[in-house]
Formats: structure tokens, C-alpha cells, sequence
């Protein structure tokens, strides 16, 4: 019986590393140049901003919320960023205001839901729409075009034949992993997400940690929208649009659960690379991009399919 | 009391937003500064109709009306032309809605300018809101080219005088919609693909990257690429088109990923955005030939550092005008030489930029 217990949970736990590692090896039967340098390259790149994005989604579900709203905030504080790195200003600037920008918004959200007793949805499906209004006001609905040649270099540039944009990445994954893992803070936000009234009981400030979480998912969109308006070079109002759905995405299939409490950082950086490389691979096979969404779709599913039997076992 | 503390909260979230603002706008431009303002008045009304729960519908409405709309032209005694757009949220759209209220201003006509938000119901509505305040011409630009048919019927059979803009509503003619103006997407699909094909000597491998799929001027243009590509055999199509939605980003992932697989010598783009993704991937002057459609800023950037070669401008502007002249000359009860007016196709490289980047 318990043997039969721990083979399902393993497997449940597992499954995206198996689903992520077949994938990889079709792939790379079907096209070898998947697997050269370069590609890894781009697969790096194009995980970074939804890899920043993920990590701060994490915080929020796990500690039982949900954010709608950071696509916008992308796009919101990366049209700030465009307007202040047109000039001579050093690049700090548009980093802080970026920064600020997306804090706002996340504190916003986590007061209406932590104080204001809103549904997380509601809160942030509001901010959702209130935050693209505000970006396509500031720019006039157009995209802001001429900002710095040392802003545009953050993306463009690499370290040590590793993209500045993945340094970023790596930077925010040590952290938010070390945080969640390894402080008593982490264990709070856990602790939230599994039982709130238990939580609260036990004497944690769970007004304050759940504002704390949407603050840092607010953080990094902001971090996400600088480092956005460097890549493609422009600060557009429309950008980011959905990409609050495949941070989701990418949590939930790197198993963290969205009744909150349960999850790990890994699960999460498996999920972004997961995305990123069905994206990646169909474009290289040719394939019409309609099946991307298609694969990406039945890959969710299968994810919390795996995720919720192997829950109903182990009760 | 709870609601009390609420409200507080709003407001300190609104004002701290506004104070953020705030250090944007005073740092870029006297302009951006004033749109803060509105910014910060717009926040203060949302929230507050988001606190108020139980008065949300009306205030809600009401704010969202008068946001969308922007006066122009506000003389006594010209004629009342309501301009509906698909949505106000890129770049060729503003100019369209800037080129409407300059000819407006100059024809001293009575100009109103409308968004339809992307949603065809609220187009519907705006239509017959504009019937019911006696407009003497409506142009719209149908959010869907099958649901907008029988509410430009209705607008007609008042005696408003219809005319589509930009793209038409399908069988425009049968529904009462007395002309078209708007450019000719399959024409620039062949103008893009005709100098690709005169860059390549006819010969290379080329890919696509397509607008949302089902988008009707995105299959246009693709209409058109296929008309050119029909008489070059040696211009192979390597990938699948990619549906890259408009969006830079998308596109910018998308040809980095084509460029470690495939060896192409041009990527042709339904739009500027996604041909400045594709050329922010392949990097400035790459030696790929990298096109688009619309002639927007961001385009001309791209075309100015060599990150991009050139695009087919539509002239959204002067599609604008002509409707509004059209317009103008219907309700004078005089004829149209021709109903379906059709803007130019210019292809715009780094050699005749200057003219138009300005």
C-alpha cells in the first residue's frame, strides 16, 4: 500500500521531467540543429521574460492568489522604461521606474485582495484592464520608438556567450528559489496558501504576506517590462498581451497547485523551459503555429491530470 | 466601515500611481504631463466605480463613453460626420484618427471619433447611438467584416449617410453603405512581394510571418504575396507561415529560431511590428531582406539603422480623408465619380525615407 502510494506520487512528480526530456530528444531526432549552441541560445532568451514572470506568478499562487494582471503590467511599466531611456538619463532610471511601476500595481492588487476581501480574479482582472488603459494612455496608442543604444545593448548583449537577458533569469531564480525554500518568510507564504484560517491562527500577519506576494509578482513585470522594451527595441502598449496565461501555464505545469500551498521552484523552471521549447522546436520543424497551440494545450491538461490523481492517492 | 477603509485604500493606490506618473511625464514632455492628469482622473473614476459596487453599471458606462470619444472641430453649422474605428491602440490607427480630424478641421466639419474597442456589439451600439443623435454621415471601420451589415442597413434606412473605412463590410453595396475607402491590401501584398522578389533576382528562400489568423487584411495581403510567388518558381517558401498576431515579440522569437535551422534570404512581414521583431533577430544589416506593411514609426526606425528594408505604406491617413470629402460630398446631395476609393501603395526603403519619417 505504501509502496503503491510513493510510485504514484513519484510519478506525478516526475511526469514534466519526462514529458520535458522525450520532447527534447524527438525534437532533436526530427531537426539536429535544435541542439546546437545557438538554439540553446535562443531558447534561453526567449524563456528569460517568461521565466521573471513565472517566478513572481509562483509567489501568488502559492500562497493561494491568482494575477491576472502582470501582461499589462508588462506593458505598462516597459512604455515608462521607453520614454525614459530615450535620452542621455543613466539606464538606472527607466530600471527603477519600471520597478516602482510594477510595485504599485502589485500593491494595489494584493490591498483589494488581502484588505478589500476581493476575489483574486476580480481584483486582478480589474488592474488587468485599468493597467493597459494606463499604458496605452501614456503612449497615445502608439509605440514609443527611439530609446538609447545602451538600452537597447541590455538584451542584445551576452556574457561569457550567455545572454544578458538569462543572467537576469538565473539572478531572479537563485533568489525567488532561496526566499521560498530557505527562509521562514517562504514557509509563511506556503503556509498561507494551504490553510489561511491555520495560518492566521498560528499567529502569521497573512494580511501582509499576501500583499508581499503580488507586490514581488508586480516587481518583476516591472523587471519584465524594462527588460522587454530592450528586446524588441520599442515600447509598445499592446505588448505582453497573454503572457499572464502562460506564467500560469508554466506553474501549473511545473506542479504547482492552483488551491495554492504546494509547489517548487524546479517544477517552475522546468515549466518555463517546457513552454519556451515547444514554441521553439515547432518553429524549427516548420510547423504552422497553430499546433503549437494545440501541443501547448493538451501539455497543460495532461500536467494537472497527472498532478490531481496522484493528490487523490495520496489521500 | 469596512467600505470606508476600502475607499482609503483606492485612493492611497491611486494616488500613488499618480504620483509615478507624475515623475514620468515631467521628465519627457509638457504633453505627457497633461495626459497624466486625465490618467490619474480616469484611475480616481474606475476605482470608484469599483468601490461603489452597487452604481457600478451606470457610472461605469458613462465614464467609459466619454473616454472613448474625442472631439474635434467643435464649430456650429458644419455638417456632423461620425468617424468609428476598429480600436485606437497602434500606431497606423492614431494616424488615421490624426489625419480625420486635421481634414475635418479644414472642411469645417463637425467631427466626432469614436472606438469600437475591437468589439463588434459596441460598434453596433455606437451606430445606432449615432442614428439616434442625428449624425449626417457615419464611417466606420467594421470590427467584423459579417456583423456589421444590418446596423449600417438600419443607419442607412434613417437617411444617415454610411461609408466604410479601411476595410469593408462583406456585400458593403447590398447594405446601404454608399462607398469604400481604403487601400488595397492584396495590391500591397503584391507591391512587398514584387520587391522581394526584384531583391532576390527571383531566386531564394523566403518565409512569412501572417497577422492573427482569419484576419481579413492579413489574408489579403497573403493573397497577394501568392500572386507574385506564382510567377518566381524559384522563390521556395522553406517554413510554414507563422502566425505572429501583429506582435514584435512573437515574431522576434519566432525568426531567431528560424535563423539557427534555416538558411533564408527573406523574411516578408504582414506589418512593421512583427518586420522589427524579425530584424531586431537577424540583427542590422544581416544582408536578409526584411519587409513589411504599414509604414508606421517603429518601421521607419528599423528601415533608418538597417535592421530592416523597406515597407509598403498604405496611407491610412488619406484613406481617412477621402471618406470625410466623400461624406462631405454625399450630404451636398452631389455623386461620387466612383464608390470604392483606393489609397496609393508606396514603397518606402532607406533612399526615400526622409519624406516621410518626419
Amino acid at each position: 500500500m505504501n509502496q503503491k502510494k510513493s510510485v504514484m506520487n513519484h510519478l506525478s512528480e516526475s511526469f514534466i521531467f519526462i514529458v520535458f526530456f522525450v520532447l527534447i530528444i524527438i525534437l532533436t531526432i526530427l531537426k539536429p540543429s535544435f541542439i546546437q549552441p545557438k538554439n540553446l541560445v535562443n531558447i534561453l532568451k526567449q524563456a528569460s521574460i517568461n521565466g521573471i514572470l513565472s517566478f513572481g506568478m509562483v509567489f501568488v499562487i502559492i500562497s493561494g492568489g491568482f494575477d491576472m494582471s502582470v501582461g499589462s503590467t508588462v506593458a505598462f511599466s516597459g512604455i515608462l522604461a521607453a520614454l525614459l531611456g530615450r535620452g542621455n538619463l543613466p539606464l538606472i532610471v527607466p530600471l527603477i521606474v519600471a520597478l516602482i511601476a510594477g510595485l504599485a500595481v502589485g500593491i494595489v492588487n494584493g490591498t483589494g485582495i488581502a484588505v478589500g476581501d476581493l476575489p483574486p480574479f476580480i481584483m486582478t482582472l480589474g488592474t488587468m484592464t485599468a493597467v493597459r488603459g494606463l499604458a496605452l494612455l501614456i503612449s497615445n496608442g502608439k509605440p514609443i520608438t527611439g530609446i538609447s543604444e545602451a538600452y537597447k545593448a541590455v538584451a542584445a548583449s551576452s556574457v561569457a556567450g550567455i545572454p544578458m537577458l538569462a543572467v537576469f533569469l538565473i539572478v531572479v531564480i537563485i533568489i525567488c528559489s532561496f526566499i521560498l525554500s530557505k527562509t521562514v518568510y517562504g514557509r509563511r507564504v506556503y503556509a498561507c496558501g494551504g490553510n489561511l484560517q491555520a495560518a492566521k491562527v498560528a499567529g502569521i500577519n497573512t494580511t501582509m504576506i499576501r500583499i508581499s506576494t503580488f507586490a514581488i509578482a508586480g516587481l518583476l513585470a516591472g523587471l519584465s517590462g524594462f527588460l522587454m522594451t530592450s528586446r524588441v527595441t520599442i515600447g509598445q502598449p499592446t505588448a505582453a498581451d497573454g503572457y499572464e496565461m502562460d506564467a500560469i501555464t508554466a506553474c501549473v505545469v511545473g506542479g504547482v497547485s492552483m488551491s495554492g500551498g504546494i509547489g517548487k521552484p524546479w517544477g517552475v523552471i522546468i515549466g518555463t523551459l517546457l513552454i519556451t521549447v515547444i514554441a521553439n522546436g515547432l518553429d524549427i520543424l516548420g510547423v504552422s503555429s497553430h499546433w503549437q497551440k494545440i501541443v501547448k494545450g493538451v501539455i497543460i491538461v495532461l500536467a494537472v491530470l497527472i498532478d490531481v490523481k496522484g493528490k487523490s492517492k495520496k489521500d | 466601515m469596512k467600505r470606508k477603509k476600502l475607499g482609503a485604500i483606492f485612493l492611497a493606490g491611486v494616488m500613488t500611481m499618480g504620483m509615478l506618473m507624475g515623475c514620468g511625464g515631467s521628465s519627457t514632455s509638457t504633453t505627457t504631463a497633461a495626459n497624466t492628469t486625465t490618467a490619474a482622473a480616469t484611475t480616481a473614476a474606475t476605482t470608484a466605480a469599483a468601490t461603489t459596487a452597487a452604481s457600478t453599471t451606470s457610472a461605469g458606462t458613462s465614464s467609459s463613453s466619454t473616454s472613448s470619444k474625442t472631439d474635434s472641430a467643435n464649430k456650429t453649422g458644419g455638417y456632423k460626420i461620425a468617424m468609428i474605428q476598429q480600436h485606437q491602440t497602434n500606431a497606423f490607427q492614431i494616424a488615421v484618427s490624426e489625419a480625420a480630424e486635421a481634414k475635418a478641421k479644414e472642411m469645417g466639419v463637425n467631427l466626432t471619433i469614436l472606438s469600437a474597442d475591437q468589439d463588434a456589439a459596441k460598434q453596433i451600439s455606437e451606430i445606432e447611438q449615432c442614428v439616434t443623435e442625428k449624425y449626417d454621415a457615419i464611417l466606420f471601420e467594421p470590427v467584423d467584416p459579417d456583423a456589421l451589415g444590418s446596423a449600417a442597413k438600419n443607419a442607412s434606412d434613417a437617411g444617415v449617410i454610411v461609408i466604410n473605412v479601411i476595410s469593408a463590410c462583406t456585400d458593403w453595396n447590398k447594405y446601404g453603405i454608399s462607398a469604400l475607402s481604403c487601400g488595397d491590401n492584396v495590391k500591397a501584398g503584391e507591391v512587398e512581394m514584387q520587391k522581394v522578389a526584384d531583391l532576390l533576382n527571383g531566386k531564394g528562400n523566403i518565409a512569412i510571418l501572417t497577422g492573427p489568423s482569419g484576419d481579413s487584411g492579413g489574408l489579403q495581403r497573403m493573397q497577394g504575396y501568392k500572386n507574385i510567388l506564382a510567377k518566381y518558381p524559384d522563390m521556395k517558401q522553406v517554413v510554414e507561415p507563422a502566425d505572429c498576431k501583429w506582435d514584435t515579440a512573437t515574431a522576434q522569437s519566432t525568426v531567431e529560431s528560424w535563423l539557427s535551422a534555416y538558411d533564408l534570404n527573406a523574411i516578408v512581414c504582414e506589418n512593421d511590428g512583427m518586420a522589427v521583431g524579425a530584424g531586431n533577430a537577424a540583427g542590422a544589416k544581416s544582408g536578409i531582406v526584411i519587409t513589411g506593411v504599414d509604414g508606421t514609426p517603429d518601421g521607419f526606425e528599423a528601415i533608418g539603422d538597417g535592421r530592416m528594408t523597406g515597407t509598403v505604406s498604405q496611407n491610412g491617413g488619406a484613406m481617412a480623408k477621402n471618406a470625410i470629402e466623400a461624406a462631405v460630398k454625399l450630404i451636398d446631395g452631389k455623386k461620387l465619380d466612383t464608390t470604392t476609393i483606393l489609397t496609393d501603395c508606396t514603397w518606402i526603403d532607406s533612399s526615400n525615407l526622409a519624406q516621410y519619417n518626419k
